[in-house]
């Protein structure tokens, strides 16, 4: 089994910088490491291993499904793209694979001005559902979520 | 969705007339406002006509504000049953309001689109016959409200649309029109493939002008919309057919160059079904038809060696 899954999950459970992972394995402390990781992984239940939860890859839990909300009244399309494939902004199907959770809040609330994207900490829907919506680009960007609408878990469509 | 009347030394309202109270669909009031005389009842009266994007055409006496006339333009306008005379409140059918759906539901099946049963694209006036000749939309719409913030900078729009043409019809997006103001009646109707957005010019000639979304310019008979000649030009016309009369010569003309709400897809290069409010979906075949263009068309009429035939004659 190689190390690259185990690590992932380490950064999802704990939300540590990746950095801080990849130096321990650099230091090469592999064998240790490697098997408490993969004994910490199995120990989880399995919805720590995403934040997000899909069926039939448009039904996401309640806190995915509100950060899709807030993704569709702040107009984030309008720069990122109806399917998050990047128009002026980029790419946060791409973005996501490496932005850390700290990163994506700080960027959210802080805007990147110089690049033309505004600051959100003034949005009550960003404040309540910054994580939710990070949950939901992470989906997107892991190719679980669809693009366009998404709905309740429990819903009939 | 409000008529206002202004006292124009003062700039104090004289009267106002709320067409759509609480829109739930984005109808707005901007429509023109022609002003004509009609007799209803043996009487004249100083009136205004307004065809409401939401399907209803107005007449109601200029001074006072009175609602003399309230009726569907379109037959297939089916969001509310109709307008109460007294209250002049029109009553909304359940089934088609989007408040009542609430956000995030699909309210499915409105007439009209959010474009309206007509939008900017002005009518006008037949004073021979009394009749309004009228440029209209034939489109129907999905409307999902959601809930928005605003953020400075940022687009503020709470609502994915799609349109269609009116389901259950000829399959066009347009009819041209010919309309009794004061009894509220259609005359009589011309399919069009896709919406009227150009203006409307009568004449004094028995002649009324109009251009189409696929680029005609079309002479119709004001009596029953028959057609007497087109031209195709290279792109659609949203502009207002107009006329002139230069030394001596009587010329009829026309922009041609697609755009406005109906062609936004084609003008700014848009692609997806819910894009331009729904209306990239709703005309997509509008490319099939026309091309882009910006260009100017002159016809000149024959010499007939008799008067003049136009209103600008008169």
């Amino acid at each position: 089994m190689p190390l690259e899954q185990p690590r992932e999950r380490h950064t999802a459970l704990f939300t540590k910088p990746v950095t801080s992972v990849r130096i321990s394995f650099e230091m090469n402390a592999c064998k240790l490491l490697s098997v408490f990781l993969l004994a910490a992984a199995a120990t989880v239940a399995n919805s720590a291993e995403a934040p997000y939860t899909v069926k039939d890859g448009n039904k996401v839990d309640a806190k995915t499904l509100a950060g899709w909300k807030t993704w569709r009244a702040l107009a984030c399309e309008r720069c990122h793209g109806a399917q998050q494939e990047g128009l002026v902004g980029p790419p946060l199907v791409v973005s996501l694979k490496t932005l850390s959770k700290e990163d994506f809040h700080k960027t959210i609330m802080n805007g990147r001005p110089e690049k033309g994207m505004p600051p959100f900490s003034a949005s009550k829907m960003v404040n309540d559902n910054w994580e939710g919506l990070y949950a939901y680009l992470k989906g997107r960007s892991d190719g679980k979520i669809k693009p366009g609408h998404v709905y309740p878990i429990d819903s009939k469509k | 969705m409000t008529l206002w009347a202004r006292d124009l030394d003062t700039g104090m309202a004289k009267w106002v007339y709320q067409m759509t109270p609480h829109d739930e669909w984005d109808f707005d009031g901007i429509n023109e406002v022609p002003l004509i005389d009609v007799t209803i009842g043996g009487k004249k009266i100083p009136a205004l006509v307004h065809f409401d994007r939401n399907g209803i055409g107005y007449t109601l006496n200029r001074e006072t504000g009175e609602l003399l006339v309230a009726q569907k333009f379109d037959p297939k306008v089916n969001w509310t049953t109709g307008v109460d005379m007294k209250t002049g409140r029109p009553s909304v059918v359940k089934q088609y309001s989007t408040d009542a759906g609430g956000p995030d539901v699909d309210v499915k099946g409105i007439c009209p689109a959010a474009l309206g049963s007509k939008d900017e694209q002005p009518a006008s006036y037949d004073r021979k016959s009394g009749y309004m000749m009228v440029p209209t939309n034939h489109v129907c719409m999905t409307y999902e409200p959601f809930q928005v913030e605003y953020t400075a900078g940022q687009p503020y729009v709470g609502a994915t649309l799609t349109m269609f043409p009116a389901p259950n019809s000829h399959g066009g997006m347009g009819n041209f029109i010919a309309w009794d103001p004061a009894a509220g009646k259609i005359v009589w109707s011309k399919p069009e493939r896709f919406s009227v957005w150009s203006g409307a010019l009568t004449t004094a000639g028995d002649v009324v002008f109009y251009g189409t979304l696929e680029g005609y310019v079309k002479a119709i008979s004001p009596k029953d919309g028959k057609e007497l000649w087109k031209f195709k030009t290279p792109s659609g016309i949203i502009g207002n057919v107009f006329t002139y009369q230069y030394a001596g010569k009587q010329y009829v003309g026309v922009y041609s160059g697609i755009g406005g709400w109906a062609g936004i897809g084609m003008a700014a290069g848009l692609q997806g079904n819910t894009e331009g409010l729904g209306a990239v979906g709703g005309y997509k075949d509008l490319a099939k038809y026309t091309t882009l263009g910006g260009s100017l068309f002159v016809f000149a009429l024959p010499d007939t060696g008799g008067a003049g035939t136009t209103a600008s004659n008169r």
